[in-house]
């Protein structure tokens, strides 16, 4: 299983984390998004926006970078600044 | 050359900051320090219970470290720190303490100035507010984007 870290307004609705069994070979950001959202009402509601930010071993990337097993996923929205 | 940028999880002291960023300094004539604290009413005039500031390991302590190199590469000053709290912060508290030292003044205010500017919006946090009516998250607002605008002419 994967890990996957929510932040902000994500982890509101989410809580701080959940996990999702990633093929051998990886998946997309926007798939891994789709999966997660597919879940429920709440979690499509909380992910499927433009706001929402995917990130992959701490850096922002856009969806359609692939992330493969052991690589740490992230999704939460807009950086509020110190 | 030193750049001292934390994130502290409990209490910020900036006179104690400020002490031991003074301590044995004998070739800069400036330090400029700027000491953030978390307010007990918000712009609206409505109170605020206390402060919550969210972060993600690793990746927060690299926004601010970005932040602070990159103040170092634009400004010729001897050391810079920046240390910033998250968790729980009640009204009245120390959010954030900026310190810059140079040779002389001017460049030592413009460096703090250009720290407290890109940390207000693009510093890795997700910020709340709880109060009577509830939580409220808050975001960059047009005056900070208006403050970070200022730099971008030069920025590298």
């Amino acid at each position: 299983m994967t890990r996957i870290l929510y932040f902000g307004r994500v982890a509101e609705r989410l809580g701080a984390e959940s996990s999702l069994d990633l093929p051998a070979d990886g998946a997309s950001m926007g798939e891994i998004r789709n999966l997660l959202a597919a879940r429920d009402e709440v979690a499509a509601d909380a992910l499927l926006r433009v706001d929402v930010r995917a990130c992959l071993d701490q850096v922002v990337v856009r969806d359609d970078v692939r992330a493969r097993p052991g690589q740490e996923i992230a999704f939460f929205s807009i950086f509020s600044g110190g | 050359m030193a750049l001292d940028v934390r994130l502290a999880t409990a209490t910020l002291s900036a006179p104690a900051e400020l002490k031991a960023f003074l301590a044995g300094r004998t070739a800069d004539g400036a330090v400029v320090t700027f000491t953030g604290l978390a307010r007990g009413i918000d712009k609206d005039g409505s109170v605020v219970g206390s402060l919550t500031l969210d972060w993600y390991p690793g990746m927060t302590e690299r926004s601010m470290l970005d932040i602070a190199e990159a103040a170092a590469a634009r400004f010729p000053v001897s050391d810079l720190v920046v240390v910033h709290r998250c968790g729980d912060i009640a009204p009245g508290e120390t959010i954030v303490f900026v310190a810059a030292a140079a040779p002389h003044r001017r460049v030592a205010f413009e460096a703090a100035d250009y720290l407290m500017d890109r940390l207000k919006t693009e510093a890795a946090f997700w910020k709340r507010e709880t109060g009577p009516a509830g939580t409220r998250w808050i975001e960059p607002v047009d005056d900070d984007r208006a403050a970070l605008a200022r730099w971008k002419d030069e920025t590298p």
